[in-house]
C-alpha cells in the first residue's frame, strides 16, 4: 500500500497541546476504519504513550526499532480500545541523537506498508528531533495557540516544512494545516488572546480546525483517554473528528468557537471581573 | 561609533603592520563597525577589491568606504562597501621590533602565509568578478510569504515580495523591496548604498525598515502608517514614510 501517508504534528513552541492534538487526531482517524499509528518522536521526554494509555505496556521502542534490536511488529503496541490504532512509543533513557536519518527513513519506510495513516508528534524546537520527525511528511498539522509568540513559532516551523523535507527537497509540497488550540472565544473577543482570523492572516495556511481551551481535553490526557474516545461528544471532539475527517479528504467547514454564554451571563461576569 | 582605518600603500607593509596592531589587541575589532579611508589608495578597482578582501578575511566589519566621492569611483564601486563621510580616526601605532622573536621561524611562517594568501585573494577575486559577469536577474519576485527565520539577500535589485514578510524574517535588498502583504519583519534596502531605494508594503507593521544605512526599528515607524499601505524613502539623512491613500 503506497497510498499510505504520513502526518507530522509539529508547532516550535513547546506545550501548545502536540501530544494531545495527535492522540486525538490519530483516534479519530482510527474511528473512521482507517489503520493509524501514533509515533513519538520526543526522544527522551516521551508522553505520547501516557496520552494514549499504554505506558504500562512499553517494551521496545522507536531507537530500539532504529538500532535492530527489535523488530517493528515487536515494539508497535496496539491500542485496546481500537484495534486499527496503534502506538510507537520514544525511548526515554536516550536523547535526540539516537535518532539517525537512515534509520527513521527505514522505520517510515516500514510503516508505510502496514498502515494508512503514519502520525508523527514532534517534540518542540527546530532541531534534530523535530526535523527528522517532519522529514517525511506529507502532510504537517501544525498545532498553535493564539497568542504571538506560538504564532511566530509555528511560522518559523512552516519555513522549515517548505524547505527541510524530503518533499520540499524534490520540489514538491507538503500539504500544510493550521490547528488552533486552547481558543477562548471570551478573551478572544476582549482583546487578550489573537482571534482564529488572526492568526489565519499571518500564517496563511489552510485552517483544519479550532479546538477551544477545554477540561475535557485536560481530564481525557491525564486519564490516557484521546478526548476523541474519552468524551466524544465534547466540543473538542468534535473539532477533532471534523479534522480527521478534513484530512481524509471530505469537505468538512470548520467551526469556531463563539461565546455562548447568555447576555445575563456576560452582564454578571463583567460585573465580578 | 564608528572607527576610521587609513591603508597606506604598499597594501602588503600595511597589511602587515595591521595584523601586528591586531595581533597586539586581540578583539579590538571583534563586532566593531569600521570605515575604511581609502584617500591615501589609488581609484583602481582591482586593489580596492584585495583590500576589501582581505579585511573581510581578518574579519572585520566594513561599514563603508570614505575619502574618495562616488563619482571618482564610478562603477569601480560597484560590489564595495558603500562610500561615507565622517567617523573618528584611530591610530595605527608603529609595531615595535620584537627583538627576542625568532625571525627564522617566523620569516618562514610569513612566506607560507603569503602564498596562501595569494591564492585565497585570487579565488575571492575571482568569485566576485564572477558573479559581477553573470548578475542574477535584476528583479527578485517571490512569490511565497517569507517566513519566520527566513532571510532573503539580493544584492542586484530590486525584491518584490507576493505575500506577507513575517516578523522574525527579513529581507536585504541593493535596490527597492516591495511587499504585496503584510510587512512585519525587517526590511533593508539600498544595502548597498543605494540613497534612492525605497520600501513599499502594503500593510505596515515592520520590525525595522532601513534604507542605505539609515533605519527605524518599529517604536520609530510613523502611526499614521501603522497597518496602512505605506512607502519609505531617504529625504537627506531622514528616513521618510507615509501612507499610499490612492489620491494623486
Amino acid at each position: 500500500m503506497t497510498m499510505a501517508k504520513v502526518i507530522v504534528v509539529t508547532s516550535g513552541k513547546g506545550g501548545v497541546g502536540k501530544t494531545t492534538s495527535t492522540a486525538a487526531l490519530g483516534a479519530a482517524l482510527a474511528q473512521t476504519g482507517k489503520q493509524v499509528c501514533v509515533v513519538d518522536f520526543d526522544v527522551g521526554l516521551r508522553n505520547l504513550d501516557l496520552v494514549m494509555g499504554a505506558e504500562r505496556r512499553v517494551v521496545f521502542d522507536l531507537i530500539n526499532v532504529i538500532n535492530g534490536e527489535a523488530k517493528l511488529h515487536q515494539a508497535i503496541i496496539r491500542d485496546k480500545r481500537l484495534d486499527n490504532l496503534s502506538l510507537l512509543p520514544a525511548s526515554q533513557t536516550r536523547d535526540k541523537d539516537a535518532l539517525t536519518e537512515e534509520g527513521v527513513a527505514g522505520v517510515i519506510e516500514e510503516m508505510r506498508d502496514k498502515f494508512d495513516y503514519i502520525l508523527c508528534d514532534s517534540p518542540a524546537g527546530i532541531e534534530r528531533g523535530a526535523t527528522l520527525a517532519m522529514r517525511h511528511a506529507d502532510i504537517a498539522v501544525v498545532v498553535t495557540n493564539p497568542e504571538v509568540s506560538s504564532v511566530r513559532d509555528s511560522d518559523r516551523i512552516i519555513g522549515l516544512v517548505d524547505s527541510k523535507t524530503q518533499k520540499a527537497e524534490n520540489d514538491e509540497r507538503v500539504e500544510k494545516y493550521l490547528l488552533v488550540t486552547r481558543y477562548d472565544p471570551i478573551r478572544a473577543d476582549k482583546g487578550e488572546m489573537l482571534k482564529v482570523d488572526d492568526v489565519l492572516e499571518i500564517l496563511s495556511i489552510p485552517l483544519l480546525a479550532v479546538v477551544p481551551e477545554s477540561q475535557d481535553v485536560l481530564k481525557a490526557s491525564n486519564l490516557g483517554m484521546p478526548v476523541t474516545l474519552g468524551s466524544p461528544n465534547s466540543y473538542a471532539a468534535r473539532a477533532y473528528t471534523n479534522a480527521a475527517r478534513k484530512i481524509t479528504g471530505e469537505n468538512v467547514s470548520v467551526e469556531i468557537p463563539q461565546d455562548t454564554r447568555g447576555i445575563f451571563s456576560k452582564f454578571f461576569a463583567r460585573k465580578a471581573a | 561609533m564608528a572607527f576610521v582605518l587609513s591603508p597606506m600603500p604598499p597594501i602588503a607593509e600595511w597589511l602587515t603592520e595591521f595584523d601586528a596592531f591586531a595581533a597586539r589587541s586581540p578583539g579590538f575589532f571583534a563586532g566593531r563597525p569600521v570605515v575604511v579611508d581609502i584617500a591615501h589608495m589609488p581609484a583602481s578597482r582591482p586593489e580596492l577589491v584585495h583590500l576589501v578582501t582581505e579585511l573581510k578575511r581578518r574579519h572585520i566589519t566594513i561599514m563603508g568606504l570614505d575619502g574618495r566621492s562616488p563619482g571618482e569611483l564610478g562603477a569601480d564601486a560597484r560590489g564595495l562597501p558603500p562610500i561615507l563621510s565622517g567617523g573618528k580616526e584611530i591610530a595605527l601605532a608603529q609595531p615595535k621590533v620584537d627583538s627576542e622573536a625568532e625571525p627564522n621561524a617566523e620569516a618562514v611562517d610569513d612566506a607560507q602565509d603569503i602564498v596562501r594568501d595569494a591564492a585565497v585573494t585570487e579565488a575571492a577575486l575571482a568569485a566576485i568578478e564572477e558573479a559581477m559577469a553573470t548578475p542574477d536577474p535584476a528583479t527578485l519576485i517571490l512569490s511565497d510569504p517569507i517566513r519566520s527565520g527566513q532571510s532573503v539577500v539580493h544584492l542586484t535589485g530590486d525584491v518584490v515580495v507576493i505575500g506577507s514578510v513575517a516578523s522574525g524574517s527579513e529581507v536585504v535588498s541593493s535596490g527597492s523591496i516591495h511587499v504585496y502583504g503584510a510587512l512585519r519583519g525587517r526590511a533593508i534596502a539600498g544595502s548597498n548604498g543605494d540613497q534612492a531605494a525605497r520600501v513599499f508594503a502594503q500593510s505596515l507593521n515592520a520590525e525595522l525598515v532601513a534604507i542605505a544605512g539609515l533605519y527605524k526599528t518599529a517604536e520609530d515607524l510613523d502611526r499614521a502608517c501603522l497597518g496602512a499601505p505605506t512607502h519609505a524613502w531617504l529625504d537627506g539623512d531622514t528616513l521618510k514614510m507615509s501612507a499610499i491613500n490612492g489620491k494623486v
